[in-house]
């Protein structure tokens, strides 16, 4: 199967957006704003972090301008004197800032700062991100249908193989649909 | 009704280095959006990490709430259209929405044949 056929390709898994296991769209969004905008998604890997941070920008973008920071090893740290007060800002991978990076972003008065971290940090959490087989289920059934009856046994242990990181589990899925395709 | 569409001159799709692209992008909105963006750009799909390059871009600041937009590019050389197990190679013209992303796009193929390149084929 080539790769643009498969359905763990990656644009199509992020067709899948995030979906609240344990609370709806309209209480995380008001729990947001009672926390004043400033608040942190706190998961392990590959359990939606990212995918919610983005949903939130895509909710929020109609009343605020969005500062957005994907922090990854190669990326360069923000300077934070350079971020606009009237932005409200957005870090996906906070876990990179170094002590004194975080003082002064907490310091920054911005209209608002949301950001994803794998434990908690100096900011109210939002939710805690987690995942189950039941989650992968559904989002395999989202992208190839009946066929995720098919591969229940193997999802459930690729899920134990790899804890629950949902992000490993579909590329593994994508190596077996390219295999069988 | 709201729409957001892209239409290729011809209805062509397959295309080779060099050839024109040229076609028409048309919106009816409900709500009015910052800016409209039509792109040409090619794209990597598969298991990794997407790559996009952006060869073209028109920008509509403060859009009619319905309206069309003409666009007429010159492809470049490369790189092919192709498709293997891992990645494909795949190129298109998209119109955007900002800020919102909301998007419609068009896929296409560019190679010398018109047609995609699958590896481990011969084709």
């Amino acid at each position: 199967m080539i790769a643009r056929a498969n359905p763990f390709a990656v644009s199509k898994i992020l067709t899948i957006r995030y979906e609240p296991q344990s609370t709806t769209w309209d209480a995380l969004l008001a729990r947001l704003q009672l926390l004043g905008h400033r608040a942190a998604i706190v998961g392990p890997e590959g359990s939606g972090k990212t995918t919610l941070l983005e949903d939130l920008a895509s909710h929020l973008s109609q009343k605020f301008s969005i500062r957005w920071f994907a922090l990854t090893e190669d990326s360069p740290i923000p300077a934070v004197s350079d971020i606009d007060p009237d932005h409200l800002v957005m870090v996906d991978g906070a876990d990179r800032f170094g002590w004194l990076t975080w003082q002064k972003l907490l310091r920054k008065k911005t209209r608002g700062l949301i950001v994803t971290t794998h434990t908690p940090v100096r900011l109210n959490t939002l939710i805690q991100c987690s995942t189950t087989p039941e989650l992968l289920s559904w989002i395999n059934y989202k992208l190839i249908g009946e066929h995720a009856n098919e591969i229940e046994k193997l999802s459930d242990r690729l899920f134990r193989k790899h804890r629950g990181n949902l992000r490993d589990v579909l590329r593994d899925l994508y190596d077996v649909w390219a295999a069988i395709g | 009704m709201k729409y957001v569409q892209i239409s290729i001159d011809n209805n062509a799709s397959n295309f080779k280095p060099g050839d024109q692209i040229s076609g028409t992008a048309s919106w009816q909105l409900e709500e009015s959006a910052k800016t409209i963006e039509v792109r040409l750009f090619f794209y990597t799909e598969g298991k990794g990490t997407r790559d996009i390059e952006v060869l073209e871009t028109l920008q509509l600041d403060s859009p009619p709430i319905s309206g069309t937009q003409q666009f007429d590019w010159r492809l470049p050389q490369s790189p092919y259209s192709f498709s293997g197990k891992l990645i494909s190679l795949i190129w298109a013209v998209e119109v955007v929405l900002l800020p919102s992303g909301e998007a419609e796009s068009f896929e296409f193929q560019m190679t010398p044949t018109g047609k995609e390149i699958v590896l481990g084929t011969g084709s």
